[in-house]
């Protein structure tokens, strides 16, 4: 009887010792063996045979700007003591500068050409503001090409021809100063600016300096 | 008999238990941007920056290496940009994993994180006939009205797990997929 017992209590002990080892063997290859990697939805990927791109358009890098020099074309000119800022605009191949309360937005037009239009952030209603228009032509601008541009602007222009490139023309109305340029760079550029000034007195030498400025830099 | 039986668990065991051999990895490219071909680059990225190779190698579990090259919008001369950024991960054993089960775990483990990723959404596809197993990544959805894309190709070839992230505008999903899954492609094919 007491010999039953103890061969019970061995295969007992035997049992456990058997799942231990299994146990024992069946751990590290848990922990070994590499992680499934889960299903995804297949999908056919078409070969690449051209540059991924949709349609684009050429940009433009705005030149150095130029330190000003030579006669003004109308008014005042900013002075080396003036604090301005450089302005870089997307789609314009020129750096003009701005007094630095000064910002511009990008503005739309119904030609194909680059529209912004500049003002002093830092005035209240009737402040300054300078509109820019410039457009790429595909050969030598054009008059008809540079007339389109100015049927864009706020106010007709009546220019003054400075030279072949270059009209001006300078109006005060009703308190409203507005100077205007026509202007033919690079050959096939034209840039049209069109500046008011109506409230402040310092107003108009402000846009003159600005309009001023952007004439040196397509000369 | 039980003394039998303990002998033939024991070997069981023996059997059963891998051998930890610690396997160093190897060595990550130095550049792997310089792995894909020039004339895709240009292809891919337009008016192309100086590659930013960085490399980790003698690492105890995985070597990386990582380098990206993006459009220099100074020297562009049309709107079409582009990044292309590379990541290669090459991993030695780890614990009792081997270097390719290391592989494989992590990659399965970055790849149900995709798939499960609540915050950032993606569309996860399985890519045939690349590596050991590939899968594509595109954010879902993308960001409309911007004109620019991306996709991730993540592939898994024995001990190497290589990511190729690819970015343009203007351009779209199918278009960016295409491309990332080309240069992946070169890639792996340039690995050694």
């Amino acid at each position: 009887m007491k010999s039953r017992v103890s061969v019970g209590v061995m295969l007992v002990l035997l049992g456990v010792v058997s799942v231990l080892f299994v146990a024992g063997a069946l751990v590290p290859w848990y922990y070994s063996r590499p992680r499934a990697i889960p299903d995804a939805p297949a999908t056919a990927v078409p070969e690449l045979t051209a540059a991924p791109f949709g349609s684009t358009a050429p940009v433009v890098h705005p030149s150095a700007h130029r330190t000003p020099s030579g006669t003004p074309l109308a008014g005042a000119v900013f002075a080396p003591s003036d604090e301005v800022r450089e302005m870089r605009l997307d789609g314009v191949p020129i750096t003009f500068v701005t007094p630095r309360s000064w910002g511009c937005l990008s503005a739309t037009v119904d030609i194909r050409a680059t529209a912004w239009r500049c003002i002093d952030e830092q005035a209240g209603s009737g402040r300054p503001q300078v509109d820019i228009i410039v457009r790429q032509c595909a050969a030598a601008c054009t008059a008809a090409e540079r007339a389109e541009v100015d049927g864009e602007l706020t106010v007709a222009p009546a220019y003054t021809v400075r030279d072949p490139a270059t009209g001006i023309a300078e109006r005060t109305a009703d308190g409203k100063y507005t100077l205007t340029l026509n202007r033919v760079f690079s050959t096939n550029w034209v840039l049209v600016v069109q500046a008011e000034a109506r409230s402040q007195p310092g107003d108009k030498a402000v846009v003159q300096k600005i309009v001023n400025d952007m004439y040196v830099q397509t000369a | 008999m039980a003394f039998y039986l303990i002998v033939i668990l024991a070997m069981a065991w023996l059997v059963g238990y891998p051998v930890a051999v610690k396997s160093e990895p190897r060595a990550a490219p130095a550049d792997p941007c310089a792995l894909v071909p020039a004339d895709l680059v240009a292809l891919l990225v337009p008016a192309p920056g100086k590659p930013e190779p960085e490399v980790r190698n003698n690492q105890p579990f995985t070597n990386r290496a990582e380098c990206a090259i993006r459009t220099d919008h100074d020297a562009a001369t049309t709107n079409a940009s582009a990044s292309l950024r590379i990541e290669v991960e090459r991993n030695g054993s780890r614990g009792t994993e081997s270097s390719s089960s290391h592989s494989q775990t992590d990659f399965a483990n970055g790849k149900r994180y995709e798939m499960q990723d609540s915050i950032v959404q993606h569309r996860v596809n399985d890519l045939r006939g690349i590596g050991d197993s590939a899968y594509l990544t595109v954010d879902v959805p993308r960001s409309s009205g911007s004109g620019s894309a991306a996709a991730q190709v993540t592939v898994l070839r024995g001990d190497i797990i290589a990511t190729v992230m690819y970015s343009a505008s203007p351009s779209s999903d199918e278009q960016v997929a295409a491309a990332a899954v080309r240069v992946a492609r070169e890639l792996v094919k340039a690995v050694r």
